[in-house]
């Protein structure tokens, strides 16, 4: 017991101390004029809504994707779960260059959503949008499809002897007993799509106040002054905070209830 | 008896191996050099160049963004040599007390590039105000990015880029993978690429601006000082052959000719 201990103690720290690290450089004294003004301002408000509409996409499309995969049994289903999680084993710049070639103006979709609607899907805050939900939906639909299939059956079984339809099952049967996997599969999507940097990178472009997020912020302010980096990412780490602490009660690693 | 004349048996074949092995070659060294993205090809072929004259040298080589490595160098990053793609970069690190002799070794210019089929018809930088091409240069942050924007601005681009590259090597990839239709990019690509793509340079009273002198400096924090200087000689060298012992290889100079860069004079 004292090794597994001892063994998690050095796991602990292995992440502890790195954000310890870079918490003794944040200028604190100086902290708002290493904010990088009005480049860490839009790279904060981009990040905040873009990783909340990515997370409304991820629940609206991850929810009947990990009921679907939760309810079947067949090798189509093996071979679709496989393919919704490789974003979660391809480098971000592949996802990046991924993205590229379906959604830039020259890309299959992309010219054709170019030439009919003259809109852009790359290079811009949709391009964010979409980079997210790429590299943020496997974590959502790996969650909520453990989370259902460890549910009882006999509720729903009995929903549907009652004459309820599967929609219904899903919103007043299955979705109640799965809060602490919802909390954890949006929480981790949100992290996950916050956090997005190498895809957008290429994807979205750099260009402050349109396309600049703030882990490009950090990256990007280290090219001029490395205490405004260490002041950004003093931000994302209080965000980051911020939420484990309001989130603390729901995090649990039982996916029901 | 058996025994003791093989082992004398094996004593003798292991010393004779050992007399007979060959000379003991100098220690392996690495020579950690930080360069400029744009110069990836060209400080590759010239580092295995040095390797070819000093064969226990191996040079490491980490391209990036001169900013970013400038950064890297002023906290403590462990590079023997740093080749910046912009003299103020090479600055950042004097001041900081990392580097104290700079010397130039090539110039490059920013070009506008395009698909050599030329799908959108440019024919001159000022195209670029036209709405339908989707263009990009690099971030402002990067050398290619801070001077493409003063020479956008002398020729009377007000356009802003549909999207920015962190650096030339990722600009570069935005053509080549024909995200966008062109790409403010360093000549020395636009050359190595002539086979799918043409360009456009801006005008002589503006392509001064558009030109970026790249400085080499040994890094003060070096262990490996007279390999360093080396190596910088061997960059700078405008001699077709260079020659250490058996081996030749061309001079730097040749080299960064040949994939395309200019003479910093």
């Amino acid at each position: 017991m004292r090794t597994l201990r001892g063994i998690a103690l050095i796991a602990v720290t292995s992440i502890a101390l790195p954000i310890a690290a870079l918490a003794t450089k944040i200028p604190w004294r100086t902290f708002g004029s290493h904010l990088g003004g009005e480049l860490g301002r839009n790279a904060f408000v981009l990040s905040m809504w873009t990783s909340i509409v990515v997370l409304v996409f991820t629940f609206l499309l991850g929810v009947p994707l990990a009921w679907t995969l939760a309810h079947s049994d067949d090798s189509l289903t093996r071979t679709i779960r496989a393919v919704v999680l490789a974003p979660l084993v391809l480098p971000p710049t592949v996802a990046g260059v991924a993205l590229l070639a379906l959604y830039s103006p020259n890309g299959f979709i992309g010219k054709y959503v170019a030439e009919q609607f003259n809109v852009l899907l790359a290079f811009n805050k949709s391009a964010i949008v979409l980079a997210g939900i790429f590299v943020a939906l496997p974590y959502f639909v790996l969650v909520m499809e453990s989370a259902f299939r460890n549910l009882s059956r006999d509720y729903e079984d009995q929903a549907r002897l009652d004459g309820a339809s599967t929609l219904r099952i899903l919103f007043a049967v299955a979705l109640p007993q799965c809060r602490s996997a919802i909390t954890t599969g949006l929480t981790l999507s949100w992290a996950r799509s916050i956090g997005e940097f190498g895809a957008t990178m290429m994807f979205a472009g750099m260009t402050p106040g349109r396309t600049l997020t703030l882990p490009m912020a950090v990256y990007m302010s280290m090219d001029i002054d490395m205490q405004d980096a260490y002041a950004i990412s003093g931000v994302m780490i209080g965000v980051a905070v911020i939420l484990m602490v309001l989130l603390r009660k729901h995090l649990t690693f039982s996916l029901t209830r | 008896m058996k025994k003791l004349v093989s082992v004398l048996s094996l004593v003798l074949a292991l010393t004779s191996v050992a007399l007979i092995a060959p000379a003991q070659a100098a220690e392996p060294v690495a020579l950690h050099v930080a360069a400029a993205s744009s110069l990836t090809n060209a400080m590759t072929k010239i580092g295995a160049d040095f390797h070819a004259l000093y064969p226990n040298v191996t040079v490491n080589f980490t391209f990036g963004s001169s900013g970013t490595l400038a950064t890297q160098i002023n906290n403590g990053a462990d590079f023997d040599v740093f080749a910046s793609a912009a003299p103020d970069k090479m600055k950042i690190v004097k001041q900081a007390g990392k580097a104290s002799n700079s010397y130039l070794f090539a110039t490059n210019a920013i070009v506008l590039a395009f698909p050599k089929s030329n799908p959108h018809h440019i024919t001159k930088i000022s195209n670029l105000n036209n709405v339908n091409i989707h263009w990009a240069r690099c971030v402002s942050t990067a050398p290619c990015g801070a001077i493409s924007n003063s020479a956008l601005y002398l020729s009377g681009v007000d356009a802003d880029p549909t999207t920015t590259g962190a650096d030339a090597t990722a600009t570069l990839a935005l053509l080549t993978s024909h995200s966008v239709d062109a790409a403010l990019i360093y000549e020395s690509d636009a050359l190595m690429n002539k086979a799918t793509m043409k360009y456009v340079s801006f005008k002589p009273a503006i392509r001064s601006a558009a030109t970026t002198a790249y400085p080499i400096a040994k890094l003060t924090a070096s262990t490996q000082s007279s390999i360093a200087d080396k190596f910088i000689a061997l960059v700078r060298s405008k001699s077709t052959k260079v020659t250490v012992g058996a081996k030749t290889v061309s001079g730097g100079q040749v080299t960064l000719k040949k994939f395309g860069f200019k003479s910093p004079y």
